[in-house]
């Protein structure tokens, strides 16, 4: 159990860094925060530069932490950055489930999971780069990671084809929505829309449900789900 | 042939078989038989000589899509067949089909905007279905682009799988995936029941 969960500190997914320099602190939660400092410079200079571009010094000087503690926590670049993923998508994850959970209808559970992401990443710009955007850039390591993310939806969806009086859609239907549901979100987070993503809320909703409840059934559940 | 295509096609071919981030310019120098120095007389970097080639497969299939997009016939019949080229082309060369659907994102910033335009492309096509007679007044904005997202990463799947061959078979359920919000089940599910 990590230092923060010991204190009873609830982990946010913005991993904003503490001040540096010394405090009155125990080794395991100096070493904490130093990791959390980290985390969060590699998110904030991913987001500025791009993953290819961004160096170990880069972040080490956001974080303002040396390269030697740096050291102690990540082998290097594409350590720390696939442990920002996990941390951002651990959560995500998390806030997903709970916004499921509190639906008992399927619709409502895909209207509800969509807008917890949006609104998610809307609050949080420069997670949203890393996730969608520059996590494709790094290649085989986060390629499952990705995957595993895309199969939380596609599982959500998937639900749809036990809904009474839907219609059940073809082969890879689901992996075509979690598909188009990603290119959607990681192009309005390209063009700097990031923080508007919940104005395409109903649409995304209205897209994911249209295949199993039809069209018209789907545009009404996404309009009273806005 | 040319060096500059010996050198493309070399890429080419090692990106299908071990994949891009396994590759270096020494590697596809050996493989095009040219010395390293005729490499950087063409292209600036391994990246650029990527996006040479990406863009090279982007125009073949963007024009033979657009010609299946103007056989006789509405939107729909326009776009079965524009999607069905498309489908052909890439189960023609599946190391091709890979390196054009996958690989691209490990290449740098020089094919992020090629390929986000071949994205708008397919969405502007699927976009038409707006016009039709029957389709709701009230359409999401984002609606093309999502549906044009979700058969890139559907074929892209299907690809990495080794599954490229069998892309003609899956355009009964793109079209299906296409035609259901501008047309309603019905139309859809008829997309779905018919030969490819």
């Amino acid at each position: 159990m990590s230092a923060g969960e010991e204190s009873g500190e609830e982990r946010t997914p913005q991993l904003r860094p503490l001040r540096g320099g010394r405090h009155r602190l125990s080794p395991e939660v100096v070493a904490f925060n130093q990791r959390e400092r980290l985390l969060a410079a590699a998110a904030a200079s991913v987001a500025e530069r791009g993953y290819n571009q961004v160096t170990v010094a880069r972040i080490t000087e956001a974080a303002q932490v040396s390269r030697r503690t740096f050291y102690e926590h990540f082998a290097g670049k594409e350590e720390i950055f696939l442990a920002t993923y996990d941390v951002v998508d651990g959560h995500l994850s998390a806030l997903m489930a709970e916004a499921a959970a509190a639906e008992q209808d399927w619709a409502d559970q895909v209207a509800a999971t969509f807008r917890t992401i949006l609104g998610f990443f809307a609050g949080q710009p420069n997670l949203g780069r890393v996730y969608f955007v520059e996590a494709t850039a790094v290649g085989e390591p986060t390629a499952s990671r990705r995957a595993a993310s895309a199969d939380r939806i596609i599982e959500l969806l998937r639900r749809g084809r036990e809904v009474p009086g839907g219609r059940e859609p073809g082969e890879g239907i689901e992996e075509a929505l979690a598909g188009g549901i990603f290119t959607l979100i990681s192009r309005r987070i390209v063009s700097g829309e990031t923080e508007q993503l919940e104005r395409f809320a109903p649409g995304l909703i209205e897209f994911a449900l249209s295949p199993y409840l039809g069209p018209d059934e789907a545009r009404r559940r996404a309009s009273a789900a806005a | 042939m040319s060096d500059r295509r010996r050198i493309c096609t070399a890429l080419q071919e090692l990106v299908g078989e071990v994949g891009y981030t396994a590759l270096d310019a020494e590697a596809v120098c050996r493989r095009a038989e040219v010395e390293p120095v005729v490499f950087d007389r063409h292209f600036p970097s391994l990246d650029a000589c990527f996006a040479a080639v990406w863009t090279s497969i982007d125009v073949q299939l963007s024009v033979q899509m657009r010609s299946g997009f103007t056989v006789p016939g509405g939107w729909r019949e326009r776009m079965r067949n524009a999607l069905g080229v498309g489908l052909r082309f890439l189960a023609e060369d599946e190391g091709r089909a890979r390196l054009y659907l996958a690989e691209f994102h490990f290449a740098g910033d020089g094919v992020r905007i090629p390929r986000a335009s071949a994205l708008e492309r397919l969405a502007g096509l699927i976009d038409r279905g707006r016009e039709e007679p029957t389709a709701p007044e009230r359409l999401p904005g984002t609606l093309a682009e999502a549906i044009a997202g979700g058969i890139w990463h559907r074929v892209a799947d299907l690809v990495r799988a080794g599954r490229a061959a069998e892309l003609p078979d899956e355009l009964p359920n793109l079209m299906y995936f296409v035609v259901m919000p501008f047309l309603g089940r019905e139309a859809a599910q008829e997309e779905r029941t018919r030969l490819p």
